[in-house]
């Protein structure tokens, strides 16, 4: 079973996003921000990681470097609801790091499982 | 003819009683001052032989005159004889004192053999005539004529008449070779009187009685009668000659001893045989004697070993008086007092006086010298004032020149006394000239006649003539050029009205359009602070309400799905109509939702784009703005790091926002220091115009094309960066700040506003060195002015 990392200090759309993909059958596991998720994918290897961008103490751009230094740059999904300038700001540099896919908050679900299972499938 | 002894003549009795009575006379004739004893002893014996002889005279010729000689008239002319035969040595003896010739016994020896052969003569004639008469030599008798006569001439020739032609030798010898004029002249008349009297004598009593064969006008004459008157007129001249002497003594004496008293030396006066005669006071203080008590004393008793035989200059002597030990420069002299005595002086000058003055003189000298170098001091100090003066004159002159306005004085009479070169050069030179009374300002004649200092703008239109400040706001407006001076009079207070004043002109043009350009860039800045604090709280509000809308979006997304996956016969069918009908009410939430999320992008879009375009981009000298982020810096910079400006060009002119730049460079400088926050250093800025020959490429940054642009430094000696920090500085959240200390928005958002500003970066850093950011904004200097700076 494939196993999913998503990173996100709102803990509604961190739940929101658990309960999307459990339903389609993936194992996830949560952190709230860059901190406490480097934790964790250091100590386990997920399929897919779904960080957000702005979050406190180590941001997702810094998650995001260290996953590329980590060869996990193409499991990684970098999520955005902006902030001071527009979302798409913040992904843009995202992709300018190498991430697999953006997404644009609020999204839509499909496209965003289709993109994980996608990932998961590249890398059978 | 027989011999006769004594003249029976009258006129010679009367001759005879008129020399006794003169040589009674003699003292009385020379002045009641002098008694017989005063004179010295050989003019007494000649006083007494004058008198033996007149007196025997005078008996002879009144009672034995006449050819018959008695035995009277013998002895009477034997006593003259005695007298007379010691006339020679009485002559000689005044001549040995006059010049001081020492006595001798020879003389005395002579003059008593002498007066024992007059004795013996007369003895002979009393008793026994015929021995001398008869008295044969050679078969000759040559007393058997004039036995008196012959012999008594024999006695004078022997006992007399050589040593009145020794006296005439040596007083004529003396009188020659003596220096001193007044005793030399005295002399001469003394010796020429001597000899006169001597020769008529002579010349009378022998010469005229052997050549007329003792038959003179029928008489014999009488046997040195003329000596004898000559002998008193002798006596006489002699007396006046020791008077003489001895008045000129005195009052030579008078003189001395006024002197003497006077003298701080002590002076004592004594006779040969040590008694003391006469001191001094200052003698009488040092052996603490009176006067009278002195006088009792010898010279021995005061001075013990003193020896005195010749006179002594100045010779050095111990002496203790009183058992006080002295040091004397002592000095003897041998006074004379009359014509054969003299007396000691001796002068002790006390040397301890001596040596009191020396010191006194040695303290005057010490003195002296002392005020010497007093004026040489006060000579060097008004030197040095003089100096100080004129440097402290050069210095002000200086100081004046360098002045960066218009610097003048005038004095009380306003006459301008001062001028700096700057005021020279705006005004020409006025100095010695007056301002035309209408043109002095109330300002200046407050300060002058009131000494109320006073400050005042004013405006010059382009020709320099003074115009309103109303006028000038106008001027502004329509940018003409107008010229604004800050106008000072300072009043010199003195003592009275009115005051010499000192006046200041500063040209306030550049500094009040510096000024209005400064509040312009401040306002924009302002303007766009305003809409950037409202984009960022609108970005925050909206990325919670985006996260939220997610939520709500997904979550609705995931029930419909559990609804749709509800199999049509799994629920009785009035049931699942309802499941449709929950299922159209959730999409319909999501259609609100997504509506929700459009409205929420369209208004950050409409906001972002008014902070992106609200603020037109304008012309402005960036200078002003590095200047404002030093002074924000400098409010929160760490002791530690140093600020340096030393190249800010103040003319380039760039276009863009001002509230840009302004951001720009506080972040980087906000990132430099916090790069150097423990190690210190120094944060650079700089600001040059550069002209890129070629196109400049560098690692991190977009190719800058060639051309010349402001070229804006901002370094830092921190901890620099490594290449991944390097590569994240865009990230709009890149931090390297630890928790707590702020949201790194930094140097994203001002690479952000660069891009905006039409400008370019590059950026150079070396781990442990530095970071070195470069900006290369367009330069606007060529554009014209008023295109883009709108008035305010």
């Amino acid at each position: 079973m494939s196993t999913i990392l998503i990173i996100d200090d709102d803990e509604q759309f961190n739940l929101m996003m658990k309960t999307a993909l459990e339903a389609k059958g993936y194992e996830v596991e949560t952190a709230s921000n860059g901190r406490d998720a480097k934790v964790l994918y250091q100590n386990k290897k997920y399929d897919v990681i779904v960080t957000d961008i702005i979050m406190p103490d180590v941001d997702g751009y810094e998650v995001i470097l260290d996953l590329r230094r980590m060869g996990l740059g193409d499991r990684t999904i970098a999520v955005s609801a902006g902030g001071r300038t527009a979302a798409d700001d913040y992904l843009i540099t995202a992709k300018h790091f190498d991430v697999a896919a953006t997404f644009n908050k609020p999204f839509e679900l499909q496209p965003f499982r289709e993109k994980i299972e996608e990932i998961i499938k590249s890398h059978q | 003819m027989p011999e006769i002894l004594y003249s029976s003549s009258p006129i010679s009795t009367i001759l005879s009683a008129i020399a006794l009575l003169l040589t009674f006379l003699i003292p009385y004739m020379l002045g009641q001052k002098v008694r017989i004893k005063q004179f010295p002893k050989p003019i007494y014996q000649l006083l007494l032989i004058c008198v033996h002889w007149n007196t025997g005279s005078l008996i002879g010729n009144m009672f034995f005159s006449g050819p018959n000689i008695g035995i009277g008239a013998k002895i009477t002319f034997g006593l003259q004889a005695i007298a007379w035969v010691q006339l020679g040595n009485a002559v000689y003896h005044i001549c040995e004192q006059n010049l001081t010739i020492k006595r001798s016994n020879f003389w005395r020896l002579l003059n008593a053999i002498g007066g024992a052969s007059a004795i013996a003569v007369t003895v002979i004639f009393c008793i026994k005539p015929s021995i001398i008469t008869d008295f044969s030599v050679f078969g000759m008798k040559p007393f058997h004529r004039y036995p008196f006569f012959i012999s008594y001439s024999i006695l004078f020739f022997l006992f007399v008449f050589p040593e009145t032609m020794l006296s005439l030798y040596k007083m004529l010898r003396s009188s020659m070779q003596t220096s001193d004029k007044d005793a030399a002249q005295i002399r001469f008349y003394m010796v020429a009187s001597f000899i006169f009297f001597v020769v008529i004598s002579f010349f009378m009593d022998f010469l005229i009685p052997i050549s007329f064969s003792f038959n003179v006008d029928g008489h014999f004459p009488v046997f040195l009668q003329w000596h004898q008157y000559s002998t008193v007129i002798l006596t006489i001249l002699c007396c006046q000659y020791f008077t003489s002497i001895s008045f000129k003594n005195k009052s030579s004496h008078w003189l001395l001893k006024n002197l003497e008293a006077q003298l701080s030396d002590s002076t004592i006066h004594f006779l040969p045989d040590g008694k003391i005669v006469d001191s001094n006071p200052a003698a009488q203080l040092l052996f603490k004697k009176s006067e009278s008590e002195m006088n009792l004393c010898r010279i021995q008793d005061l001075i013990p070993d003193i020896k005195y035989d010749i006179e002594i200059r100045e010779e050095t002597k111990d002496v203790v008086i009183n058992d006080e030990r002295h040091t004397f420069f002592i000095s003897l002299f041998k006074v004379r007092v009359t014509l054969t005595t003299y007396m000691w002086m001796i002068l002790l000058s006390d040397q301890s006086n001596s040596l009191i003055y020396r010191q006194r003189i040695e303290s005057y000298n010490k003195q002296f010298a002392d005020y010497k170098q007093d004026l040489i001091r006060y000579q060097d100090r008004l030197d040095s004032s003089e100096k100080k003066f004129k440097e402290q004159n050069n210095l002000s002159l200086a100081l004046i020149n360098a002045l960066p306005f218009q610097f003048w004085s005038k004095n009380e009479q306003g006459v301008y006394m001062t001028q700096n070169i700057t005021d020279i050069k705006h005004r020409g030179n006025q100095i010695q000239t007056t301002d035309n009374s209408d043109k002095i300002s109330s300002y200046e004649k407050q300060a002058r006649e009131l000494g109320i200092p006073s400050i005042y703008t004013s405006y010059e239109d382009e020709d320099h003539n003074e115009i309103s400040e109303e006028e000038a706001n106008n001027r502004i407006h329509n940018h003409k050029t107008i010229f604004i001076y800050r106008n000072q009079f300072i009043p010199i207070i003195a003592n009275q009205k009115p005051y010499k004043i000192i006046g200041l002109k500063q040209d306030l043009t550049e500094q009040r359009r510096l000024e209005r350009e400064r509040d312009l860039l401040r306002e924009q800045k302002n303007i766009h602070s305003r809409l950037e604090e409202l984009g960022t709280m609108c970005g925050a509000f909206a990325h919670d309400y985006k996260n939220i809308l997610g939520s709500q979006i997904g979550f609705s997304e995931l029930a419909q799905e559990i609804l749709v996956s509800i199999p049509e016969d799994a629920v009785p069918k009035k049931e699942y109509e309802k499941l449709g009908k929950v299922n159209s009410f959730i999409a319909e939430a999501t259609k609100a939702a997504n509506r929700a999320k459009d409205s929420l992008n369209e208004m950050l879009n409409a906001l972002r784009e008014k902070t992106t375009t609200a603020p037109e981009a304008m012309v402005f000298s960036p200078f002003l703005i590095i200047e404002d982020v030093v002074k924000k810096l400098q409010l929160t910079l760490p002791s530690n790091i140093h600020i340096s400006t030393e190249i800010v060009d103040p003319d380039l002119k760039i276009s863009g926002l001002p509230a840009a730049l302004d951001r720009i460079l506080t972040n980087l400088a906000n990132n430099a220091i916090f790069a150097m926050k423990s190690t210190g250093g120094t944060l650079t800025f700089r600001l040059e115009r550069e002209t890129l020959k070629n196109t400049l490429v560098l690692p991190f940054s977009d190719a800058i094309e060639k051309g010349t642009y402001a070229k804006f430094t901002i370094a830092d000696t921190g901890t620099g960066m490594d290449s991944g920090t390097l590569e994240r500085i865009f990230s709009p959240f890149f931090t390297t700040k630890a928790p707590g200390e702020g949201l790194g928005l930094g140097l994203s958002s001002a690479l952000r506003l660069l891009k905006e500003g039409k400008a370019h970066f590059t950026v150079q850093t070396t781990l442990g060195e530095g970071t070195k950011f470069n900006l290369y904004w367009d330069i606007a200097n060529d554009q014209p002015e008023n295109a883009s700076c709108p008035p305010s």
